[in-house]
């Protein structure tokens, strides 16, 4: 008996600790990486269903009710059946190549704003090559092209790394001077030297050896050998470049988490004078991993132009595409994890799909799907999760302590009981949390970490 | 003999608070962080105007009980009494109130604002519309520090200050809110022995004017110089409560760690070997440009420690760097030849190589700055005990390709060999205290097996446990027949370790001396004085002025 008394006060030891606190670390992880993004999209979703209301006619009933409609619809519209969800996957492919583009260059802290420019030097290239060469047969061709515009988004981004790494340039204003760069060409080379003879400003089609197949279309002609084909695949768009959109997911979590490459580029990234003392380059870094961003979002954008209709580049095209931006929104709700930034693509790219029914159907602006984005965006950035966050946690602790009640009280009202029970004894005569046991007890205390803690362990977990 | 003087004044101070002989009275202060108990049922009683150390090893919960005294951390249950009243403290706000100030480990200034806008900050004097009168704030500043005998220019940016000024801003800060009992945490960790002197000092007289000071450190001399009594903590209890002058060093070591500790390091004469490291005319600039290595020669021997001497900033941190490979050498020469191994006998010349061929070749190296540089502290402890080894065919397949099992067998070997005390090998470092932050590098580098061991203030901020682990280490390096080059701050450090002293002053090397050598000689040869014709009166003038 004497020793159960005793038990408490002693300091557990941290070798029986292990497997718990193991656990409980990955559990804190899992729910940092998803549980903020799902927050975000939850309050965006809430502030989305107070736009429609207002903008809506009715009761205030018939308004959330048509909100709730709306939402329906956008999601319906979005992954409803076999045929919308091809259409989100086809906004969903190059969505993960931008997204992974801005990504991998986050990783080393680097903020690439020019995906957009390394997708637009990636189709314009591949574009050339497949019109200039457009007597190849497909399989010289097809590789051909899709090497080109992955070379040609890697030295655009390339360009920004050497920038940096060698003159100090900040890559924010080099990667959005390469945009516009970018943009001019392309648009002076389609009105120009690739216009379409007798066409406005766009190309010729690309040569339709070099167009990628249909996924349906191939699961029939392969799988569909042996499962239930696909009738009518035509009606499914989504494309093989879908496919390699995964595998780059693949490699890109190898790349970060399994090799030396990754593992550099975090040193590079979270420490650059650690990198200097292990012998890391940082500068040999930056353009590595710039030129990889390129390469990612440049091959979105070929696979972009050799898979989905009309198969040509027409003219303003990118200035007015928004999926290099998108592109930062994806990264930073997905963490920059390959997992997350699928789910963000799948979001994203999926909302621009389900917007269009939902205008339809319950005639609310498909531009609502902006503002969710927007808001989506908005609340990563601000950061004002974590102070929600802290806020609750800083009640919560506050009310599992008396002698802060007291405090905020102003008079010093003794609340407090002598402990009797060793170091438990407080929070089981609490007042305000009656029967509560031993489990609510640690989880208070798991969380009753100071601002400072908890500020740290965000800035880490955002990292 | 401190006590009895005070006394009186603490009264005269404030006679009517005389009810209770305590300033500060923490009673039964518990705090529980997830899976570690920091604080349990401590107590902690300060006499008013007298200089308390609390002490203990890292982790032994000394700063969470001084946060709950700030306000910074809400204790789970206890009681604190202030001049014998009860009190409750939410935040630093009710401490300051309360008069309690805090001068922290990492400095809380402002580098591009003066001295005088950082002391104010927050009760600026205001003028009409409440515009800050900068002119005001300047005279309270200079009355301020004329009061206490703490000369400083008000108007110089915190940015160009050395680090013993600033904190010297930093209890000016304490003391421009009306301070009276003041928590200095750990202050002596960042300061030249030059600073610690003034800083002791400048404590000793606010001691006699009636301020209480709270004195955190885990250094055993800096105790029993400055403060009348000490409280002891142990893995978050109180092991002891003592009056200085009746303790000593052993008996506060052994409180403190829960068992005897050598305080002297036991080392066997050195067998030095053949030379591994050779130094040649070796010249360097600093950052800012300024020639920092004019030209420095020696070598070190398998075998041996040879240690490194000098005030900060006369070369020590370049000449690392350099070795490491972190900076050029803008002349001279390095050579690493290998004394055992399988390349035994062959020679590198290391003097343009990058810290990755360095490592390569068979240097280690203990940075200086540990958060700076040495580790990544957001990645975790697996991560960082390859860190600058992580192409090595032990952790990578083709260089490129991590063989995570291998890493994390690897991790759990360190971690378990070097004592590092930590739930898991995939936290991030940062979740570790300082000594065990310390260990890791210390682990990293040694379990190598380098030819040459370069280490640069290897236990700055590490307790005492640490410190006798990292030596006992360092000292078994040696006889391993590991060359070890020491740079330390630390003389006590230098001299009961090293084999040879190299003396650094001004980017030279002016004399390498056995370490029979006196205290006083080294100090001589460390400011750069030549030690024949000086005496102990001179040497005293020198010291006196410094601290003027």
């Amino acid at each position: 008996m004497a020793l159960q008394t005793a038990q408490p006060r002693s300091p557990t030891p941290p070798a029986l600790e292990t497997r718990s606190t193991a656990w409980l670390l990955w559990l804190r992880r899992v729910g940092a990486g998803l549980g903020r993004p799902l927050l975000a999209l939850l309050l965006a979703l809430v502030a989305g269903v107070i736009v429609i209301m207002i903008t809506a006619s009715g009761s205030l009933v018939d308004r959330f009710n048509a909100s709730l409609l709306a939402y329906g619809y956008l999601f319906v519209g979005a992954f409803g059946n076999a045929a919308n969800l091809s259409f989100s996957l086809v906004n969903v492919t190059p969505l993960i190549f931008t997204g992974l583009s801005v990504a991998i260059a986050y990783r080393a802290r680097l903020f690439n704003i020019g995906a957009e420019g390394q997708f637009a030097a990636g189709t314009i290239l591949a574009a050339i090559v497949g019109l200039k060469c457009s007597t190849w047969p497909g399989w010289l061709l097809v590789p051909l092209m899709i090497v080109t515009g992955a070379l040609a988004g890697a030295v655009w981004g390339g360009i920004v790394g050497l920038l940096k790494a060698w003159r100090g340039a900040h890559e924010v204003v080099t990667t959005i001077m390469l945009n516009w760069i970018i943009f001019y060409v392309s648009d002076w080379l389609v009105s120009g030297p690739l216009q379409a003879p007798g066409q406005a400003d766009q190309t010729l089609s690309m040569p339709p050896q070099t167009h990628l197949p249909k996924l349906s279309v191939l699961y029939n002609q392969t799988l569909g050998h042996f499962l239930p084909t696909i009738s009518q695949p035509e009606q499914y768009i989504v494309d093989i470049s879908f496919l390699f959109a995964l595998v780059a997911l693949v490699a890109y979590w190898f790349l970060m988490t399994r090799t030396t490459f990754g593992y550099e580029t975090r040193v590079v990234g979270e420490n650059p004078r650690a990198a200097q003392y292990a012998g890391i380059s940082v500068k040999r870094n930056v353009v590595l991993v710039m030129a990889l961003a390129g390469l990612f979002a440049g091959l979105g954008g070929t696979l972009q132009l050799m898979g989905q209709y009309p198969y040509e580049v027409i003219g303003q095209v990118f200035r007015n595409d928004t999926t290099g931006f998108d592109a930062i929104g994806v990264a930073l709700l997905g963490r920059m994890t390959a997992i997350g930034i699928f789910l963000g693509a799948l979001l994203f790219g999926g909302m621009r799909q389900g917007g269009s029914l939902m205008q339809l159907k319950a005639n609310v602006p498909g531009d609502l799907v902006y503002i969710i984005e927007a808001l989506v965006l908005f609340s990563i950035a601000v950061q004002f999760l974590p102070v929600i966050q802290q806020t609750i946690v800083k009640r919560f602790s506050a009310a599992r302590r008396p002698t802060v009640v007291a405090a905020l009280a102003g008079g010093v009202i003794d609340l407090d009981q002598e402990p009797t029970n060793g170091a438990e004894a407080p929070t089981m005569n609490d007042p305000l949390l009656p029967g509560t046991g031993r489990a609510a007890l640690a989880d208070g205390q798991g969380q009753a970490q100071t601002p400072a803690q908890e500020r740290q362990h965000q800035q880490n977990g955002e990292a | 003999m401190h006590e009895q003087d005070k006394a009186p004044l603490a009264q005269a101070a404030s006679p009517d608070l005389a009810a209770s002989p305590y300033a500060v009275e923490m009673r039964d202060i518990c705090k529980a962080w997830p899976g570690v108990v920091a604080n349990d049922h401590v107590n902690l009683r300060v006499r008013r105007g007298e200089i308390h150390a609390l002490v203990g090893e890292n982790g032994a919960g000394k700063t969470t009980l001084m946060n709950i005294l700030y306000g910074l951390v809400r204790p789970d249950s206890g009681e604190i009494y202030i001049n014998g009243e009860r009190v409750h403290i939410s935040g630093p706000r009710d401490a300051i109130r309360l008069h309690i100030g805090m001068v922290h480990q990492h400095f809380m200034l402002i580098p591009p604002l003066t001295v005088a806008e950082n002391i104010v900050l927050g009760q600026e004097p205001g003028g009409p519309l409440a515009v800050y009168d900068r002119r005001r704030a300047r005279e309270l500043v200079l009355q301020l520090s004329a009061r206490y005998g703490l000369p400083i220019d008000p108007d110089t940016r915190i940015e160009k200050l050395s680090v013993g000024l600033q904190q010297r801003v930093e209890i000016l800060k304490a003391l421009y809110r009306a301070a009276d009992i003041l928590i200095l945490d750990e202050p002596t960790g960042v300061l030249t022995p030059q600073e610690t002197y003034e800083l002791f000092d400048v404590l000793r007289a606010l001691s006699r004017q009636g301020k209480t000071v709270i004195f955190i450190t885990h250094k055993l001399r800096e105790v029993l110089d400055l403060t009348d009594r000490v409280t002891v903590l142990r893995r978050g209890r109180n092991v002891g409560e003592l009056v200085t002058r009746e303790a000593n060093q052993a008996e506060i070591a052994r409180l403190m760690v829960g068992r005897e500790v050598l305080l002297r390091v036991e080392k066997r004469p050195a067998r030095p070997g053949p030379v591994v490291l050779r130094v040649e005319n070796l010249h360097a600039s600093s950052d800012r440009g300024l020639e920092a290595l004019q030209g420095v020669s020696f070598e070190v021997h398998a075998g041996e420690i040879l240690g490194i001497a000098g005030v900060e900033g006369n070369g020590q941190s370049e000449l690392v760097e350099v070795l490491s490979g972190m900076r050029r050498a803008t002349a001279g020469r390095v050579t690493v030849t290998h004394a055992s191994g399988q390349q035994i006998g062959k020679t590198y010349d290391i003097t343009s190589m990058n810290a990755r061929e360095v490592r390569l070749v068979g240097v280690a190296h203990i940075p200086e700055d540990r958060r700076g540089s040495g580790l990544v502290l957001s990645d975790t402890i697996e991560s960082n005990t390859i860190l600058g080894r992580e192409r090595w065919p032990r952790f990578a397949w083709a260089r490129f390709i991590l063989r995570l099992g291998e890493v994390a067998l690897w991790a759990r070997r360190l971690v378990r060999e070097f004592d590092v005390r930590t739930p898991s090998t995939r936290l991030p470092v940062r979740a570790l205290s300082g000594g065990n932050q310390q260990k890791v590098i210390v682990a990293r580098e040694f379990a190598a097996d380098p030819q040459l061991l370069i280490a640069a203030q290897p236990t700055r901020g590490v307790d005492i446990g640490a410190i006798e682990f990292i030596h006992r280490r360092l000292v078994e390096q040696r006889d391993a027949g590991k060359a070890i080059l020491l740079v330390s701050a630390e003389l006590d450090e230098i001299r009961s370790l090293s084999d040879r002293i190299a003396v650094m002053y001004e980017g030279r090397i002016v004399d390498i001396v056995t370490p029979e050598a006196s205290e006083e000689e080294l100090g001589l040869l460390m400011t750069g004085g030549r030690p024949s014709g000086a005496s102990r009166e001179e040497e005293a003038q020198t010291t006196g002025d410094l601290g003027a």
